[in-house]
């Protein structure tokens, strides 16, 4: 086979910086190939992709050595349009990647065609089959700025398909994708390959990257610290090292030495229960099933406390629909946290209550952030009421709304303003009024606690977007409002910045704070909320603890989401019981499992 | 994001005629009563105007959008029937205040000039997309680049809106009041302007890498996926809105 990508050597460094991004990145890719690019943040992924793409050094400028062949041209050298006719690029934000000047889908996809020349009835062949790619051909009509982010990335894919790449660049096209809509992606992906197209895709979702790429290339710190088959790369204890964890399923596998008939790491959620079951043939025998073991979260002394404490929100009857005539809501009834007995009274049939965190999840445009725009005052329904604490909050601003329900936005770039990352952390503080001696401290501690103490003097722009995230973060937890909303706070965050936010969600919770958390991570939601709210085109399909929400599969299909990968392995092999992380199954599996593997395990232990 | 313009939603024989052939007429019908220099065909030119708007199912927000201006011609109509220079026949005293019908005629005749120039140009903007006629004025031979400079142009406006809006949604959730005093609305500026700055810088770098990938410096002949937009009656609207030039120039030089 021949390489189609061909890095040598490739260093790279920005003009006004002061460390390489990228340090003698070397590697090839031979044609129909699916390459992933994994890595913690400010690895030197984007940058990579621009390498691809001739964008680094052509655009960018900068200092640049060593040699990048795509496709037979050199990308350092060839003009970019001219590679831009046989490599596509799909950038992270797909609103920016809109022509801006195109009024309907189908043209803005034909927009690259007409600059490339291409004749009007193979533009016309080209756009139809680009939009039936990507399942978007329903919106042909549709003007581009009406789309949501889920839709917009799919024509953001299109727009590239139809200038029919032999390689395709993606840098995270499904971070703003829910699970169905990164399915989708992914599937699309799988049927160009069988066309013979090469894909390069960086993605934090390793799970389903796992299912598609040939290759991994482990990138961090701008160098390359592996790169091989999937299971090499994740068994090469290189993923750790750099701060990154394995998925789910991969840990569990892990765990137990399972192997593929071939001997390798099994990587996707099918070769490990194919792994697990050669190791415990008797789990698929319905009549040895483990029985079903109760996970349940203990009701002490403690949880009352904190339920007692734990602020209510009861959303009832709420109307709602945008000036432009989008309905979203009619008579939505819900009740979020509380103690059980005041939420009872408001007479919904869903009710999540309990301390929380909440999550609030569902697929793109089901009315999430809807939703919490109207608690947060900033939309106003039509008709119904919200009440916070059993107070109606329709006569109140959406500021003083702020000092009870505070809102953390999912791009942090639409609210950081200061230059100064501890000023910007003061901002909402000194808003309640709060003299800056007060707010200031309040600050610092706020900062802490987001991880960023050491970068309370540094310039907001000069963070990585996680950390910016960090920070808006933060700027809310120094306001101490008892009910915090966290709008996809894992989007753009590396494995420990997760891990942060889950264990800060879990502090919040044990003072008697209300956190709500939309989000489309599923694995986050299993290891680090405790109810959950299902949204579906305006609706509440489910409410409830986590892990009977997640118990009724049918439901969260319609809602266009999918189990955790540890629970969607215990349904595989047939187990009764509802594990949600990968601990859960580990003490399940030693639990049940027979007793020549209890024993092989314990000798690997010690 | 509602797209910047006038435009308005309807179907109407007007709304299906071609964005040239209207611009064509809108620029002609304009200049008539002041090539004419005479009332009565402004009257004339005006009842055209006003029946065209009619027929665009347009003319209510057409009526809306002068009451606007109701204010500044009520004033002209004060100011020239009060100091026109050629003012001799006092028509209406209302204490100190004497209003002169020389300087009401000349009122009316700016007036009618002014109406007319304003509801021509609603004939073309309330029945055309901007982003049509930009693009057909590439079919007439406009070069491409100006054309996506121009229509970039008209959603910069309704991007931005959309872009305060968020920015002013974050601010808020964070305590910043923004309903209020002219103090409280001024002192929401800066956190509002600053994001937006940065994020439209931001945009732009973004935008201009897209741009790159999808051959927009490419050399050679563009293509237009969109078909020129055809009318029967587009020639003889253009025709006739030419015509009624030339006329109104030879009635002025003949009279």
């Amino acid at each position: 086979m021949s390489h189609v990508i061909e890095v040598q050597g490739l260093t790279y460094r920005y003009p006004a910086s002061q460390a390489n991004a990228l340090e003698d990145v070397s590697f090839t890719v031979e044609a129909g190939q699916f390459l992933g690019i994994v890595g913690p943040n400010l690895a030197g992924k984007s940058t990579l992709c621009y390498a691809l793409l001739g964008l680094v050094p052509q655009f960018f400028r900068g200092r640049y050595e060593g040699r990048v062949v795509v496709a037979g041209m050199e990308a350092s050298r060839v003009p970019v349009h001219e590679l831009a006719r046989r490599v596509g690029l799909v950038l992270q934000n797909p609103f920016t990647q809109l022509s801006g000047a195109r009024f309907t889908v189908e043209e803005e996809i034909a927009f690259g065609l007409e600059n490339f020349g291409i004749p009007r009835e193979e533009m016309r062949q080209r756009v139809e089959w680009a939009m039936e790619q990507v399942g978007i051909a329903h919106l042909r009509e549709k003007s581009p700025f009406f789309l949501s982010g889920g839709q917009l990335q799919r024509l953001a894919i299109a727009c590239m398909l139809a200038q029919r790449p032999k390689v395709l660049v993606l840098d995270e096209p499904t971070s703003q994708l829910d699970p169905r809509g990164t399915i989708e992606v992914f599937e699309c992906i799988a049927r160009l390959r069988a066309g013979g197209l090469t894909v390069v895709m960086v993605e934090h979702k390793l799970e389903r990257l796992l299912e598609h790429a040939d290759q991994l290339l482990l990138l961090a710190a701008g160098r390359v610290r592996a790169f091989g088959a999937p299971d090499e790369v994740l068994a090469s204890g290189q993923f750790e090292a750099c701060g990154l964890a394995l998925p789910a399923h991969v840990q569990i596998a892990a765990r137990f030495q399972a192997r593929t008939l071939s001997g390798a790491l099994p990587v996707t959620v099918e070769q490990v229960t194919s792994a697990l079951c050669r190791m415990r043939p008797s789990v698929n025998s319905s009549w040895l099933r483990p029985p079903a073991r109760e996970l349940t979260v203990r009701r002490d002394g403690e949880e009352s406390r904190l339920l007692a404490a734990t602020p209510a929100i009861s959303v009832q009857d709420v109307e709602f629909a945008y000036p432009d005539g989008t309905g979203v809501f009619q008579g939505l009834s819900l009740a979020l946290g509380g103690a059980e007995t005041g939420v009872r009274a408001t007479h919904t049939r869903f009710v999540a209550t309990g301390s929380g965190p909440i999550a609030l999840i569902g697929e793109n445009g089901a009315g999430k952030t809807t939703l919490v725009k109207l608690i947060a005052g900033l939309l106003r329904p039509a008709a119904g009421e919200i009440l916070i604490d059993g107070q109606a909050i329709r006569q109140r601003t959406a500021a003083q709304i702020a000092r009870t329900v505070g809102l953390v936005f999912q791009n942090p770039d639409d609210q950081l303003f200061k230059s100064r990352a501890l000023d910007e952390a003061m901002f909402g503080a000194l808003n309640l009024g709060l003299p800056s001696g007060e707010a200031e401290p309040r600050a610092r501690e706020a900062l802490a606690r987001a991880g960023l103490a050491a970068l309370a003097e540094e310039n907001p722009y000069d963070l990585s977007l996680g950390q910016r995230k960090m920070l808006a973060l933060a700027s809310i937890l120094a306001m101490h409002t008892p009910i915090l909303i966290l709008d996809e706070p894992t989007i753009a965050q590396d494995h420990p910045g997760v891990e942060r936010i889950g264990r800060l969600n879990r502090e919040l919770r044990g003072e008697g704070r209300l956190v709500i958390v939309i989000t489309h991570d599923m694995e986050f939601v299993a290891a680090h909320c405790s109810q959950v709210v299902i949204l579906a085109r305006g609706r509440v399909l489910a409410a409830g603890s986590t892990r009977s929400v997640f118990a009724q599969g049918e439901l969260l299909h319609d809602a266009g989401l999918e189990p955790p990968a540890t629970l969607r392995l215990a349904r595989a092999l047939g187990l009764a019981a509802q594990p949600l992380v990968p601990a859960e199954f580990i003490e399940i599996w030693q639990h049940e499992r027979p007793n020549n593997l209890g024993a092989q395990s314990s000798a690997d232990e010690h | 994001m509602r797209p910047v313009g006038l435009y308005v939603e309807r179907r109407s024989p007007l709304h299906a005629l071609d964005p040239v052939s209207k611009l064509v007429y809108a620029t002609c019908f304009a200049l008539v009563p002041f090539v004419a220099g005479d009332l009565r065909v402004t009257a004339i030119v005006l009842c055209v105007n006003l029946s065209l708007l009619v027929l665009g199912r347009v003319l209510r927000q057409g009526l809306l959008a002068l009451a606007g201006v109701g204010f500044f011609l009520g004033t002209l109509f004060l100011v020239q029937g009060m100091v026109y220079p050629g003012n001799a026949t006092p028509v209406v005293r209302v204490g100190p205040l004497v209003l002169y019908q020389e300087g009401l005629a000349y009122a009316l005749w700016l007036t009618a000039r002014f109406l007319n120039l304003t509801l021509a140009a609603f004939v073309l903007l309330f029945t055309t997309r901007p982003a049509d006629l930009v693009e057909e004025l590439v079919h007439a031979g406009l070069p491409p680049r100006t054309g996506y400079v121009l229509l970039s142009v008209l959603q910069i406006i309704p991007s931005m809106a959309a872009r305060i809006s968020v920015i002013q949604d974050a601010q808020r959730s964070r305590g910043m009041e923004t309903e209020g005093s002219l103090w409280v609305r001024l002192r929401a500026f800066l956190p509002v302007l600053g994001p937006l700055v940065i994020s439209s810088l931001v945009a732009m770098q973004e935008r201009a890498l897209a741009l790159e990938v999808r051959g927009f410096g490419a050399p050679g002949p563009r293509t237009s996926y969109r078909l020129p937009w055809r009318h029967r009656f587009a020639w003889p609207v253009r025709l006739l809105a030419v015509t009624a030039l030339i006329g109104a120039l030879a009635w002025r030089i003949m009279r």
